[in-house]
């Protein structure tokens, strides 16, 4: 395969991950099987009484009233819901997944609460453990393969 | 998404023993399916350029989450394929096993009301059920590829036949 063929390959592959990166978030509200968090958000009385799933960022837990303020993400920014029925151990900083009844005053009676990350340093741990990952896999590659710039392609390194 | 490291450890600990039975599975191939592994992670480039500055900048919406879907594993694939030359159908297949093994990790992460993301995306808009086995932080799961990969990493340098 001739490297300008390869090239273009290349940028057709890339040409659909944005045409994919493009449909998928002008689908997705209407596939997402509950009210968005924009929706939520910009009315969340006409969405009273329906059931939310929301991803929050935790910024108070109140443990004797079994209660939490979130900060969910929407396209403006974030916006703060209370949950009531928050059962989860989880300090503020973490982030969690609720799923429940909306209820007035941007309230969400929880139906379960899912821990993502414990506390705020879960996300320096995740993105730690994953960038030794991708230095592990970049030095195994390039051990055993060469990239030949004049052909754009990988090759075999023969004492790979 | 599991971390990148579980993502990348998985295709190795799954790969290297069929090695020691099939000779012509050799590290180079291994090594392939552990970089395919890596490319649902590619949605992290949303940490260093937003989403919505390609949306400010292209006018359209845009999300990176199709990366860590069918389609996306697909897609990249093919365009990291073609840069293998006479080897590019066998690059492929490593590398698309690869993706799979992270697409089904994935797959039974925890998700609050018991169905995972739209991973099969684009070639259906469903979610299926998870088993919601484990949190992307929970370093269990980080202790349990590595271990499992020491075992393996071992087990492979003490055989006789190894290159």
């Amino acid at each position: 395969m001739a490297p300008l063929v390869r090239a273009l390959v290349v940028v057709l592959a890339l040409g659909l991950v944005f045409g994919m990166g493009v449909h998928y978030d002008s689908q997705y509200t209407q596939q997402w099987p509950y009210p968005s968090t924009d929706a939520i958000e910009a009315a969340d009385d006409e969405h009273v009484g329906q059931t939310v799933f929301v991803f929050g960022t935790v910024e108070q837990v109140d443990e004797t009233a079994n209660s939490a303020q979130i900060l969910v993400g929407s396209s403006d920014g974030t916006f703060g819901l209370t949950v009531v029925g928050f059962d989860a151990a989880v300090r503020p900083g973490g982030v969690v997944q609720v799923v429940g009844r909306l209820e007035p005053d941007a309230t969400i009676d929880a139906r379960a609460v899912r821990v993502v990350n414990p506390a705020g340093s879960s996300t320096l741990y995740k993105y730690g453990v994953s960038l030794v990952g991708a230095a592990l896999v970049t030095v195994l590659v390039l051990r055993h393969w060469r990239i030949d710039v004049r052909t754009l392609s990988f090759e075999v390194r023969r004492d790979g | 998404m599991a971390d990148l490291l579980t993502h990348v450890l998985v295709p190795f600990v799954l790969l290297t023993p069929l090695s020691w039975r099939f000779r012509w599975l050799t590290d180079r191939w291994i090594v392939l399916a552990m970089a395919g592994a890596a490319i649902p992670d590619l949605v992290k480039v949303g940490l260093v350029v937003d989403g919505r500055v390609i949306e400010s900048i292209t006018g359209l919406p845009f999300s990176y989450a199709p990366l860590a879907t069918l389609g996306g594993v697909l897609a990249v694939t093919a365009g990291l394929a073609v840069l293998f030359g006479d080897v590019r159908r066998r690059a492929f297949g490593y590398i698309l096993l690869g993706g799979l093994t992270s697409l089904a990790l994935d797959g039974m992460r925890v998700f609050a009301d018991g169905h995972a993301n739209f991973w099969l995306y684009p070639f259906v808009w469903w979610r299926p059920p998870t088993p919601s086995l484990y949190v992307t932080s929970d370093p269990r799961v980080t202790a349990v590829a590595l271990a499992a990969a020491g075992l393996v990493f071992v087990l492979d340098r003490s055989r006789p036949t190894s290159e």
